[in-house]
């Protein structure tokens, strides 16, 4: 337990501008544009390029491992501004890095106008364009990880349905990634400590594992080369700069660089830019979504209070610092075809940071770095790093409760806060010892890891559940793909006798979906194993590296699989309506109903109306002891937890939804329960905007679905309209610990008014830098697509002094 | 409405597919004089076809839209050699055709040459079924093909690996962009 030191927590002092060029950082980092960076895509192609295929297939994890090396050390050293820390992801100052191996080639067809398209475009050079059509595509044509799925196992069905893309996403078409390591041995020991047990285990290993230790070795000593060649820049450009406070920045760089990740961290500031030069030797192996930082108020804790403790650090440096590894996490986006552009743009790549809590023996973890990394945050106001903070009620104090909820209404969207106590017993419930549990850390959006210790693969599917309401409804059809049948024929509802016959349908259609996408799942995990292990990754994990596995064999010590799901409060809801409507108050039958769906509820005035009004609204107290809610949940759960996945781990349901549930309600036909069709769905575990009309009952009812049966995470969005002062931040806390009281996980909020958002909407240069929450995640309101920010606007918005909804008038 | 020239019509008029292979076999496509006679012997041919791709693209005609276009990449790819590059050891059969099946036309890519037939072809490596030509200029000429509203609104379907998909927009949208001068890059690295 960390003793607070600091006088004020606040630490009020220190604004953007007393902080050396901070200021300047973080808008130059705004600012920059989106270069498309083929660097890396160019390295790992040629290295495959000269290498016969069945010897790489015969020994993926050393090719693998050569590729990435050949990468790393040939990677060019960019010092592209003035920021402290050493080492960019791409060749440019915000980047966007081609994983050809995974969706890179999905703007094959835009090379000539990705650099000019209106929204978001993202830049592109003559050269670069010609590398990749004619160099780097041709040779993934045939061999990115969905092409190789389908040659391996054909047409089958579960890629039919994910080429749809209106049922399920499957991520491992895109990524695994999604995780949190562990930097702590990094830290303390340096890579080449890791690297003298890879090559001790290699000689006495087993010939799979000699070929996992040797693939770590490489791999890291890749990661070091980039960081020698980074020090030889600094020094270099140290020589011709003159003047002289940069020239000290800069041989203070090569210096750190000289040192890190190679040996153990000596300093704060060699910790800080060690992490960040993992993590961009990370991103040399594992594509850009969602790799997370992890506890770094604990990670670098140690590094901290000793060079505050010597007088070599003070407060101010340690924020200029944090404020550099925080705007530096920003410098690398995913490349965004159009078609993902207009359906789920905005997203960032989700590198979550963790704050707060209790430590592994259940005690308080909040420290003087928790206060800096807050205070960062707050000054920053960015997209990156995805900031959370963690909260133990009776265990964490007051003032730091407080103190993020001040975060939250200076930022407005960030930090989203944890309950330790239900995600511990959620953990735990999985099988995670609870000393691990209670080190757990947020991946990516609002998913749960114990940091460096569990490979989680947390986005593995995305499931749209009003697919399966849909296929319940039209008898294994979607509306949108007409005559093809896709689900198990569960009869016509028109025929059903009782709700209870429908609901069965639906248990039935969803479960076929999840068979489907579990089944993909599987398989491309095999194309993974085969193509794509992650030696440079598994080094910064426990379990590895006893085990002598890599991570995509199941090497890690805890081992699951992550299926989130676009649609809950509005396939609940609609649940709620068929039965009330048709069997409980007979309003309508059901082919009434189906047709007024079918129609999107045209000239439907009426029954319209009777949908939307009188069933029972999840987000109200009502719904949680008589509606569909507990039940679905708790379906998905049972239905999920009975797959093991290739791992050995289970498979977490989850509800977060990204942009998901914008995109995939655009492509969604009317529901019963009174959604026109191709409107946004309700996002994360957030009821439908204005269900809830009582901010209490609305946490009670999220909180009664039981915390146990999400072990994937979830993401509640809550909207207030304004806070004003502490007094009204303390407000917020309150409902929060209510909340968690409750049972609740998470919970992120937006501090703005309908109002404000019409007003940003009408004049984005009103508003730059609008940071709001999304569902899980942060983004840039001017960054998002119209569908999201009418989503964001329509949000029930709440008032802080009496919890009750604020009416949208317009 | 983009009118044809005298010249043109009557090249266009001429013009065989086979006639031009049958040149570039006897001289040989590397030597650059012959690549540049070629170049200037068949330039109305081409600007015709790229009058009419135009013209269907801007609505003003839409039949036989892909025979132009097929033809025109054909005719791209013989007489030039960067654009050539795109099928450099690049062998796959593409295959085109409507839900009726009224419709039928084979892209086949090999030997550094695209030739496109009738006949049914075996095996195709992607199959793009398309609603009618509307569907098919809109999926490939809107600046992004966005084969999933295409889908989802009935308009295109397919069958094969969707990479191939992108690689065929792709070189159909560089013969038209280049056209139009709606080509945009970042300027060079250098620069940056």
């Amino acid at each position: 337990m960390a003793e607070i030191t600091l006088k004020d927590i606040r630490l009020s002092e220190y604004t953007l501008e007393n902080l050396e060029g901070v200021g300047q950082l973080r808008e130059e980092m705004l600012q920059a544009p989106v270069q498309i960076c083929v660097e890396r895509a160019w390295y790992i192609t040629q290295y495959m390029k000269e290498h016969n295929r069945e010897e790489m297939e015969a020994h993926p994890l050393l090719y693998r491992a050569r590729a990435v090396y050949n990468y790393l050390s040939h990677k060019k050293p960019v010092i592209p501004d003035k920021n402290l820390l050493a080492g960019t992801t791409g060749a440019y100052l915000k980047t966007a890095p081609v994983y050809p191996e995974y969706i890179g080639l999905t703007i094959w067809s835009e090379l000539d106008t990705i650099s000019g398209r209106d929204k978001n475009p993202q830049l592109l050079t003559r050269e670069d364009a010609e590398k990749l059509n004619f160099d780097i595509y041709p040779y993934w044509i045939d061999r990115d990880v969905l092409a190789s799925t389908k040659k391996e196992y054909g047409n089958i069905m579960p890629v039919r349905l994910l080429e749809k893309m209106i049922f399920y996403v499957s991520g491992k078409a895109g990524c695994i990634s999604h995780t949190v390591p562990d930097f702590k041995r990094v830290l303390a020991e340096g890579l080449e400590s890791i690297i003298r047990e890879a090559d001790e285990k290699a000689v006495s290993a087993k010939p799979e594992e000699r070929e996992f230790y040797q693939a770590v070795s490489l791999a890291l000593k890749g990661l070091i080369r980039y960081a020698e060649n980074l020090s030889r820049e600094a020094q270099r450009q140290a020589m011709a700069e003159t003047d002289r406070e940069r020239r000290e920045q800069l041989l203070k760089m090569a210096e750190v660089c000289s040192r890190v990740p190679a040996k153990p961290a000596g300093s704060f500031r060699e910790a800080v830019n060690c992490i960040w030069l993992c993590l961009i030797g990370i991103h040399a192996e594992n594509i850009n979504m969602a790799i997370s930082p992890g506890r770094l108020d604990q990670v670098l804790y140690p590094y901290y209070k000793r060079d505050m403790d010597s007088g070599k650090l003070t407060v101010k440096e340690a924020l200029e610092l944090t404020a550099c590894l925080w705007i530096k996490t920003g410098d690398n986006v995913d490349l965004v075809p159009q078609v993902s552009e207009e359906l789920f743009g905005g997203a960032g790549t989700a590198p979550a940071v963790t704050v707060g809590g209790i430590d592994e023996k259940g005690r308080d973890a909040v420290n003087d770095l928790t206060y800096i990394m807050l205070k960062v945050t707050e000054l920053l106001k960015m997209r990156e790093p995805n900031m959370n903070a963690r909260y133990c009620a009776g265990v964490n104090s007051r003032e730091y409760r407080n103190r993020v909820c001040e975060v939250i209404a200076s930022t407005k969207a960030v930090p989203a806060l944890y309950n330790d106590l239900e995600n511990i017993k959620t953990l735990v419930n999985q099988g995670t010892m609870e000393e691990h549990a209670r080190d757990y850390a947020v991946i990516g959006c609002v998913e749960l890891a114990c940091a460096g210790r569990s490979y989680d693969a947390s986005s593995s599917i995305i499931l749209n559940l009003a697919a399966a309401l849909e296929m319940a409804l039209y008898n294994g059809k979607r509306y949108v793909t007409g005559d093809e049948q896709f689900g198990p024929k569960t009869g016509e509802p028109s025929k059903m006798k009782d709700f209870d016959e429908f609901l069965e349908a639906f248990k039935t259609q969803t479960a076929w979906l999840i068979a489907q996408a579990v089944d993909l799942n599987e398989k491309m995990a095999a194309v993974h194993q085969r193509m794509l292990p992650t030696p440079l990754l598994s080094a910064l994990f426990e379990g590895p590296m006893d085990k002598g596995r890599d991570l995509v064999f199941g090497g890690a010590v805890y081992n699951s699989s992550g299926a989130t799901h676009v649609g809950f409060a509005d396939v609940v809801d609609s649940l709620n309506a068929v039965k009330k409507l048709v069997f409980e108050d007979q309003y309508c039958t059901f082919e009434e109903l189906l047709y007024a769906v079918r129609s999107d509820f045209e000239h439907r005035d009426t029954l319209l109306a009777y949908a939307r009004n009188k069933p029972l609204k999840y987000g109200t107290w009502e719904e949680s002891e008589k509606g569909c809610s507990r039940e679905l949940i708790r379906f998905l759960y049972e239905t999920y937890q009975g797959y093991t996945n290739y791992r050995g781990g289970k498979y977490r349901p989850a509800y977060w939804t990204m942009t998901n549930h914008s995109g995939q309600g655009k492509i969604t036909h009317a529901l019963p329960n009174g959604r026109r069709a191709h409107q946004p769905f309700a996002s994360g575990i957030t009821p439908v905007s204005e269900a809830a009309s009582d901010l209490t009952e609305c946490f009670r009812s999220v909180g009664a679905l039981c915390s146990l049966y999400i072990p994937g995470g979830e993401a509640l969005n809550i909207k207030f309209t304004a806070i004003r002062s502490r007094e009204e931040a303390v407000l917020l806390g309150d409902f929060v610990e209510a909340y968690f009281r409750s049972g609740g996980q998470q919970v992120q909020f937006n501090i703005m008014s309908h109002e404000m958002l019409r007003d940003a909407k009408a004049h984005p240069e009103k508003y730059p830098g609008l940071l709001v929450r999304v569902s899980g995640y942060s983004a840039y309101f001017n960054d998002l697509n119209d569908s999201m920010k009418e989503e964001l606007i329509t949000r029930t918005e709440y008032g802080i002094q009496d919890g009750r909804m604020v009416p949208d008038y317009a | 409405m983009r009118d044809l020239l005298e010249t043109e019509l009557s090249a266009l008029e001429q013009f065989d597919m086979d006639a031009l292979d049958r040149e570039i076999m006897d001289y040989g496509v590397t030597n650059a004089l012959t690549q540049e006679n070629l170049q200037a012997k068949y330039d109305p041919v081409r600007k015709a076809m790229e009058k009419k791709l135009l013209n269907c693209i801007s609505g003003h005609t839409l039949e036989n839209i892909l025979d132009i276009l097929l033809t025109l990449m054909g005719l791209v790819l013989r007489l030039d050699s960067h654009y050539r590059r795109n099928i450099e050891n690049f062998n796959a059969i593409y295959v085109f055709t409507d839900k009726a099946g009224d419709f039928y036309s084979a892209a086949v890519f090999g030997d550094n040459k695209l030739t496109v037939t009738g006949r049914k072809v075996e095996n195709p490596t992607f199959t793009l079924i398309f609603k009618d030509n509307r569907s098919l200029i809109k999926l490939l000429f809107s600046g992004a093909p966005d084969i999933l509203n295409a889908m989802l609104n009935q308009e295109v379907d397919f069958d094969g690996n969707i990479n191939y998909m992108s690689k065929f927009a792709y070189m159909a949208l560089h013969l038209v962009l280049g056209l139009t001068g709606g080509i945009v890059f970042a300027q060079d690295t250098a620069d940056l």
